[in-house]
């Protein structure tokens, strides 16, 4: 024999070793009492002497556990959905629209109705009311019987009347996806005799007393441990994972994205959740009519409803340059009016870009590289492509001499450290804060062609009114997209959601997509 | 963003040489679009225009132009841009325009496109573009609306026309697409445009109509043309098209594009002139709009030491009709002498702002990937914000005691705030227009959060221990009474699991506290949602609340639908900081 038994598995095996008949099964029930062991011991046991070849194995039967579940509590407590629809029948007919609002989902109650129709317990009369036209249907009073009784104590399916067996799997198959009232947990009986050739004999058992466990402390303090043999650990066994918290996969993309950013020389910018839209609009030279600005995008706050600090704002230099009025620009402007009120009114920040407006109003350092990770908000119906709040990465280059060329160059960079892409094509764009403006579209290995950014010079018309006389380069990139790639997500409300099982499977996508990447080693890490 | 939609042949048929649909997407980085869909089947595609200040490539039409090089087809030139020059000015206006309509449409224009034919999908075209113009570039009607009418339809238009006010009571004519007459007020209260558009002018006393010589009424502008006079068919040969709105320079541009668009399509357009009140305007002609850019604002914008030679040969190849050298300023304007290019904007373009604009274009119709990227040079000193490193601190010190980072929405229901935390919500921002009432008011704490993270997931194995870092919002009163937003900065933790109770999430406080070596005593106070008794709050010296642990009271349990025993953390991460000196603050 390889390796001497365990304690355990000395103690299972015996019970087999000592049978008058060595051929004959024995069941798991029975292997507890003879061996003195735990049920968790037993089971562990089995496991070690199944894997070592010694036992071999044979499936009785399986039985089935109804088990009510936190909804079949609740309807045994407060009644099914079809007992209170034919209570509430019990004095006359009523119009159906009531009984869907006896629940606060109006479909459960309308499944509900389908089927007390189908068996007859009642029927739809004129004026859409309905009426009592018979008793509850049995696979209903059964349901009841079955929740009490397993309520009380297991039932095993498999021991009830095979009407009532019938029944039960109709109603199942009824009810489909909808959460069932009872849990059908199956359990399997197992019985296990010798394998042949094991050369095991009972001597084997009695040897292996002498054999260390764990090392204790005493062992250390005695040194009783000189001399002796350690028993060998069966290392291919399971062990049990250890408690672990984690951190939320999309913020450590995004810290990911912030470690590149700051790497790169930008240093972050970060402000308040509402902005006025003189700095989230106005300052960026979006015409007080754009379509972006009108109440069905952006989220207005109640109260206060307006900024109180434009005092400080230089709103005569933006205002004269949306009206075309020189100086401080040589524009024409939007030609159209300019409504100071307006710029004073608040609004859930609708895109970072209102952080790099601000920054350059403040006298920015030239050169000066400035970014954000920014939460925004969008007046969007909520689905699976839009959040209702998410997060931006933007960013800011004051140099002299910025130019259309460095902007591209700066992408390509951009691609390349944050994305992680080499393959880039710059498409003509349109922003009225940037011109020229730029979108870049990045190859993705497994995704083609994707829009990864917007970006471009910003406008004499942004610059100037803030004071700043530099050229500067904006960016901006949807970092949600990449993030749902690398997450496995195909819905971008799983980036928020507070589902722990769909939170854990984003923590296994993630680390996934780590193993596939290249894994790059420096070159001091090879030999020389 | 405009889509638009056509048929690839049809879009051929007014290109030099026809496009395969593989190299649209490339192509039309030219007009700023994408292609986003194309049936091999139908042949009809579906394009995003991505240039919102270039109505004018909002057609199959513009596009076909653009890609031309902005030119007219051979054999079809823009003539009628030098006869709006030769027309003379005494001349009587084809379009009488009555000085009472200022106060409710001010400007209108009009010209007659003849001897063409449009089809059904030149048709369907010519509606699309006026749509587009209309709903975007007009703003839903109210900037610009735009009609078209059959010169010789049921009846013969006869000019010259007039524009004025009408009583909506006593004036009566037959809508696009009924049978009967009915009155102005009737077709803005029953019919599908009058519901749809008729707020534009129903709080008037007077509403503006167009009538012929004769009387006959063609439409009521801005809503619906009239069905006798205004319901254009596929054969027609011979238009009216006219435009009303606030701004002449939009009704202008619109009228100049639909002109171009016609005469590429084989029409012969005639501007006619509107005239009366403050309206005189004569559709469509060109602006003459040009812009002076600098000499080396090209050089700067490129990257390179002086302009490029092909500066102005491109542009020209690009659309603009003209570009000369030119020096601006003198000593007598007081302005310094500049040397550049006199840029003249197309006339079917409205979007030249400054110099930038014109350079963009050039460097556009050079295609951008024709430009070899350079590396910024600037060196700069990278820096995370201060706050992230505090909540990165926050966030590690989590990890290491097993707890599980979330990430919520910001917005949120009021009540998973109020009732369901058992608070009430006087200091609560709210949103104004909603779109859902899901997310109706920005949080002012990460608890109900991490509530509703625990009531979804009673299936995953316990014991839960959850923590979210980040931004929230309330309200805070002044001492003169004024209410000011307040951002907040705050951390909070749940452990939920059968035992879970005050000491373990009282002992997680302390140990985040230790990172910033901060000392917790805490005071007993009741605070919504903890059971009273067992809740405790951390202040600093002046007062100010800083953190509240406790065990989440059951009721507060079973609104949320948990069946666990929770106890909760929550931390002001800002007042946490501000407590200093890190000797501890309560004494």
């Amino acid at each position: 024999m390889s390796q001497p038994l365990h304690p355990v598995e000395r103690a299972l095996l015996r019970p087999f070793l000592t049978r008058e008949d060595p051929g004959a099964f024995l069941s798991s029930e029975e292997v507890g009492p003879l061996s003195g062991l735990s049920p968790a011991q037993v089971q562990m046991g089995l496991e070690m002497v199944k894997s070592r070849g010694f036992l071999e194995e044979r499936l009785d039967r399986e039985e089935t556990l109804l088990k009510p579940t936190d909804q079949g509590l609740q309807a045994l407590e407060e009644g099914l959905t079809e007992e209170i629809i034919m209570e509430a029948l019990a004095g006359g007919p009523r119009p159906m629209s009531d009984l869907r609002a006896l629940f606060p989902d109006p479909s459960v109650a309308s499944k509900a109705l389908g089927a007390l129709k189908d068996a007859g317990s009642l029927k739809i009369v004129e004026g859409g009311q309905a009426v009592r036209s018979g008793d509850l249907p049995p696979g209903v009073i059964l349901l009841r019987k079955l929740l009490k009784m397993s309520a009380e104590a297991p039932v095993v399916l498999e021991s009830l009347p095979k009407e009532e067996q019938e029944l039960l799997s109709q109603y199942q198959r009824r009810r489909g996806k909808e959460k069932g009232l009872i849990r059908l947990d199956v359990r399997s009986f197992r019985s296990y005799r010798l394998a042949a050739d094991t050369g095991l004999s009972l001597a084997d058992l009695d040897s292996g007393d002498e054999l260390l466990g764990n090392v204790t402390p005493e062992m250390l303090q005695t040194r009783s441990w000189e001399g002796k043999t350690f028993r060998p650990f069966s290392v291919g066994a399971d062990a049990p994972p250890p408690p672990q918290g984690s951190l939320h996969p999309y913020r450590e993309f995004l810290e990911e994205v912030r470690g590149h950013l700051v790497r790169l020389g930008f240093t972050e910018m970060t402000g308040s959740l509402v902005e006025p839209e003189f700095w989230n609009m106005d300052a960026l030279f979006i015409p007080q009519t754009h379509p972006a600005r009108n109440i069905h995008d952006i989220y207005l706050i109640s109260e206060p409803r307006t900024a109180t600090d434009f005092p400080e704002w230089p709103m005569e230099a933006v205002a004269r340059t949306h009206e075309g009025k020189e100086p401080p620009v040589s524009t024409r402007g939007w030609r159209q009016g300019f409504d100071p009120e307006q710029a004073k009114r608040l609004l859930m920040r609708s895109q970072g870009t209102a952080l790099s407006s601000r920054t350059l109003s403040r006298s920015p350092s030239v050169p000066g590289k400035y970014f954000a990770i920014a939460r925004c908000f969008r007046h969007d119906q909520v689905d699976a492509t839009h959040a209702v709040d998410f997060f931006q990465a933007e960013g800011i280059v004051l140099e002299e001499d910025a130019s259309f060329v460095t902007l591209l160059g700066l992408l390509a960079l951009l691609a390349k450290e944050i994305a992680g892409v080499d393959q880039v094509h710059y498409k003509p764009a349109y922003f009225p804060f940037t011109e020229p403006s730029v979108e870049l579209h990045a190859h993705h290995p497994e995704l083609g062609w994707m829009e990864l950014g917007g970006a471009g010079l910003f406008r004499p018309e942004v610059t100037r009114p803030l004071g700043v006389d530099v050229p500067v380069i904006a960016w901006g990139m949807g970092i949600d997209r990449m993030a749902m790639f690398r997450l496995g997500l195909s819905d971008i409300r799983d980036l928020f959601t507070g589902d722990l099982s769909v939170l854990s499977g984003m923590v296994r996508a993630e680390e996934k997509s780590w193993s596939r990447s290249p894994q790059p080693s420096s070159p001091a890490d090879s030999p020389r | 963003m405009p889509t638009l939609e056509g048929h690839l042949d049809d879009l051929n048929s007014l290109l030099p040489r026809p496009l395969a649909p593989e190299e649209m997407d490339r192509v039309l980085d030219r007009v700023k679009g994408e292609w986003k869909h194309f049936d091999p089947a139908t042949r009809r595609f579906k394009i995003e225009l991505n240039d919102t200040n270039r109505p004018d490539l909002w057609s199959v039409e513009g596009i076909a132009r653009q890609l031309r090089g902005g030119g007219p087809l051979p054999g079809h030139p823009y003539a009628f841009l030098e006869q709006a020059d030769r027309r003379e000015a005494g001349k009587a206006p084809e379009i009488v325009v009555d000085p009472a309509t200022s106060s409710v449409r001010p400007f209108l224009g009009g010209f007659k496109a003849t001897g063409g034919t449009l089809g059904e999908e030149g048709l369907d075209g010519l509606i699309g573009t006026q749509e587009r113009l209309s709903e975007l570039f007009g703003r839903k009607r109210a900037d610009l609306a735009i009609g078209v009418y059959p010169l010789k339809g049921m009846t013969e238009i006869s000019f010259p026309l007039s524009f004025r006010l009408a009583d909506p009571d006593a004036t009566r004519f037959v809508p696009l697409g009924e049978e009967s007459p009915r009155s102005l007020r009737e077709v803005v209260g029953s019919h599908p445009k009058g519901m749809a558009y008729g707020h534009l002018v129903s709080s008037h006393p007077s509403w503006p109509v167009i009538s012929d010589s004769r009387g006959e009424i063609l439409s009521l502008p801005p809503i619906v043309n009239s069905q006798t006079s205004g319901a254009v068919a596929p054969g027609d040969r011979d238009l009216f098209v006219e435009a009303t709105g606030n701004d002449p320079q939009r009704v202008l541009l619109a009228l100049n594009i639909l002109a171009a668009n016609l005469t590429d399509r084989g029409f012969v357009v005639e501007p006619l002139l509107a005239k009366g009140g403050g309206c005189n305007l004569l559709t469509p002609a060109s602006p003459g709009i040009t812009v002076f850019v600098p000499a080396g604002l090209p050089a700067r914008v490129l990257g390179s030491s002086e302009d490029p030679r092909d500066f102005i040969e491109v542009l020209l190849g690009f659309g603009y009709p003209a570009i000369s050298r030119r020096e601006r300023g003198t000593k007598e304007e007081g302005r310094p002498f500049e040397e550049g290019y006199e840029v003249l904007q197309p006339f079917y373009r409205d979007d030249l702002l400054a110099a930038v604009d014109a350079v963009e274009d050039y460097l556009v119709a050079r295609g951008f990937d024709s430009f070899s990227p350079v590396m910024p040079r600037a060196f700069t000193a990278g820096l995370a914000a201060p706050r992230i490193k505090v909540e990165n601190r926050i966030r590690t010190a989590f990890l290491g005691m097993g707890f599980t980072e979330l990430l919520s929405n910001i917005l949120t229901g009021e009540p998973a705030v109020t009732t369901r935390l058992g608070r009430n919500g006087d200091s609560l921002v709210r949103i104004d227009n909603p779109a859902s009432l899901q997310y109706a008011v920005v949080r002012p704490t990460l608890l109900s959060g991490l509530l509703s993270a625990e009531s979804r997931s009673a299936r995953h194995p316990y014991p839960h221990r959850l923590f979210e870092v980040g931004e929230a919002m309330e309200l805070r009163t002044l001492p003169s009474g004024e209410r000011r937003l307040k951002d907040l900065h705050l951390a909070a933790a749940l452990i939920s699991h059968p035992q879970a109770g005050i000491s373990e999430v009282q002992g997680v406080l302390e140990a985040l506290l230790a990172r910033f070596s901060k000392r917790l005593v805490l005071e007993a106070e009741d605070r919504s949602p903890y059971i009273p008794g067992r809740c405790g709050i951390l202040k600093s010296t002046r007062g100010e609340w800083i953190a509240t642990v406790g065990e989440i009271h059951p009721a507060t349990l079973d609104l949320w639908g948990i069946r666990m025993p929770a106890s909760a953390l929550e931390v002001d991460i800002e007042a946490l900081l501000a407590g200093g000196d890190g000797s501890g603050f309560a004494r």
